[in-house]
């Protein structure tokens, strides 16, 4: 009956997951990408893995994804930017479909976007291991 | 901020450095040697990783520190982790642990586990649960001096084969249901999302099947563990659930639409046991733990109205199936009433499910002088 095991569970999965993006982030900033080569797809698809439950839920669908927490994820970036809410939530959308196309061309201001959804992951896993911690 | 983030990296690898002496060697119990091996693996993979950031440090800008700064809070969570739920059992190593660690090699090997046993360590402060990054499940203390809620390790196994079932290549047809469970789940969900949406109703209906949508990322995991619980071990882990909800539970109908990551109802993990005892056989079984629950839930109010959302019964049928199926085509055991006729002293299954037999059919004394014995014996028997 005790949630703690849960609550482990929900943060291993996004602690993997998180780690996944860092991991693609860095490639994306460091290398000077060769779009078709299969380390940069392998890279991309860290990236998706988390983008596109989000953006699932940013359109308004239910996700199928089971490891991330994709909703409490979408509430944190949206308290984080409530003043322009929709116009961040579109560039998502956006930027999103550009890695799925295959353009990795990234901006600095993509980099920022990618940034923002790396830490909303970080802050939903340090809730869940505040909430494990809490009980021992 | 780059001198202060240099600090944290170096704090965390001491931190680690002196975790992996608190470890006492030689270990006193052989069983534990998987849990030592796997907590310095991870203290070891720590200190490499927070080394390597320590020099990427160097070479970055003041305005590009985020994604080391969201690594060694990662790897700061995972250290403590180690610490919390790795190292005590490592440390002390009581006797309590020496004999919940062969209980779980036996367990182990009584339900054809296809990977290594998790870790057991009786120093929990609430009811059973596993650290899935340690792999230890924590009981509480008293825990080896009864038997009647022995069969929640089961359970707890259940979320250690869940959160294996990418990496470990015969649990494929587990994660392959797992997969296909959620996608029924959704599935449903997008269906209802549609009906609602066509008649117009108030848009917090809609809200509110989202949200149990979301949830069942949460509930799935448990519904899992109960079923995994219920196919290795048998009726024993349905009359557990029955008797902690009698002692434990505040609300069998809880359902909390904004709080996520919540368990499940206790009534509709009621519910899918019911369906999973059908599918094993258990009728008889069933019909006795379905008509003691229908007794015991009176002394709890009635559902609001959105449970009607949350636990359909075409779908916790549906589950309590294709999770049977999952765990027969990864080579689990799975009991069956005729298994439950042997008469193996040795096998903590059967002693599991004897032991609800005997507790129904004696007198309070009598249980426990009955348990004290096969405890006794068990212990015995596992030396």
């Amino acid at each position: 009956m005790g949630e703690f095991g849960l609550l482990a569970s929900r943060l291993n999965d996004n602690t993997n997951l998180l780690r996944k993006f860092d991991e693609a982030l860095r490639y994306f900033k460091k290398t000077k990408v060769e779009e078709n080569s299969s380390e940069t797809q392998h890279q991309a698809q860290k990236l998706l893995a988390v983008l596109k439950p989000v953006t699932v839920i940013l359109d308004g669908q239910l996700s199928k994804s089971v490891d991330l927490d994709d909703r409490d994820i979408v509430e944190l970036l949206q308290q984080r930017r409530l003043k322009d809410w929709q116009r961040y939530r579109n560039q998502i959308i956006r930027l999103t479909d550009k890695i799925e196309s295959g353009n990795f061309e990234m901006t600095k201001g993509d980099y920022k976007m990618l940034d923002d959804v790396a830490d909303a992951i970080d802050m939903q896993c340090a809730n869940l291991f505040k909430r494990i911690s809490g009980r021992i | 901020m780059k001198d202060y983030l240099e600090a944290l990296i170096v704090e965390q690898i001491n931190r680690a450095l002196t975790l992996k002496k608190l470890i006492c060697y030689p270990l006193k119990y052989s069983e534990l040697a998987g849990l030592a091996e796997r907590c310095t693996l991870i203290l070891d993979g720590r200190i490499h990783f927070l080394r390597d950031l320590q020099k990427e440090l160097e070479n970055r800008a003041e305005d590009d520190l985020r994604d080391i700064f969201r690594d060694m809070r990662t790897c700061a969570r995972e250290i403590a982790w180690v610490e919390y739920y790795g190292i005590p059992s490592l440390h002390y190593q009581t006797e309590e642990i020496g004999f919940l660690n062969k209980l779980m090699f036996k367990i182990h090997g009584e339900i054809g586990l296809p990977m290594p046993p998790p870790s057991v360590c009786c120093i929990a402060t609430e009811h059973y649960f596993l650290d899935l990054f340690t792999n230890v499940i924590f009981a509480p203390l008293s825990e080896p001096e009864f038997l009647l809620h022995l069969s929640d390790l089961y359970h707890e196994v259940g979320h250690y084969v869940l959160e294996n079932r990418n990496s470990e290549l015969r649990l494929k047809p587990i994660r392959d249901k797992y997969d296909l469970v959620f996608s029924k789940v959704t599935e449903h969900y997008v269906n209802l999302l549609k009906d609602k949406r066509r008649e117009y109703g108030p848009p917090e209906t809609s809200m509110a099947i989202e949200r149990i949508h979301s949830q069942w990322k949460s509930w799935l995991i448990e519904f899992f563990c109960d079923l995994f619980a219920l196919y290795t071990v048998g009726p024993a882990y349905a009359w557990a659930h029955l008797h902690l909800t009698a002692k434990r539970s505040d609300d069998i109908h809880e359902l909390s639409v904004l709080l996520a990551h919540k368990h499940p109802s206790d009534e509709s993990r009621m519910r899918i046991l019911i369906f999973g005892l059908k599918n094993l056989g258990f009728i008889e079984e069933a019909d006795k733990i379905s008509s003691k629950w229908t007794e015991l839930a009176q002394f709890w109010g009635e559902p609001k109205t959105e449970y009607q959302y949350a636990y359909p019964d075409a779908l916790l049928s549906q589950i309590s199936e294709l999770i049977l199926h999952g765990l027969k085509e990864s080579g689990i055991s799975v009991v069956t009433p005729e298994i439950m006729t042997h008469d193996d002293n040795n096998n903590v299954g059967i002693t599991l499910n004897k032991a609800w037999q005997v507790f129904w059919a004696s007198d309070c004394q009598d249980f426990r002088n009955w348990e004290e014995n096969r405890i006794r014996a068990l212990r015995v028997a596992l030396k």
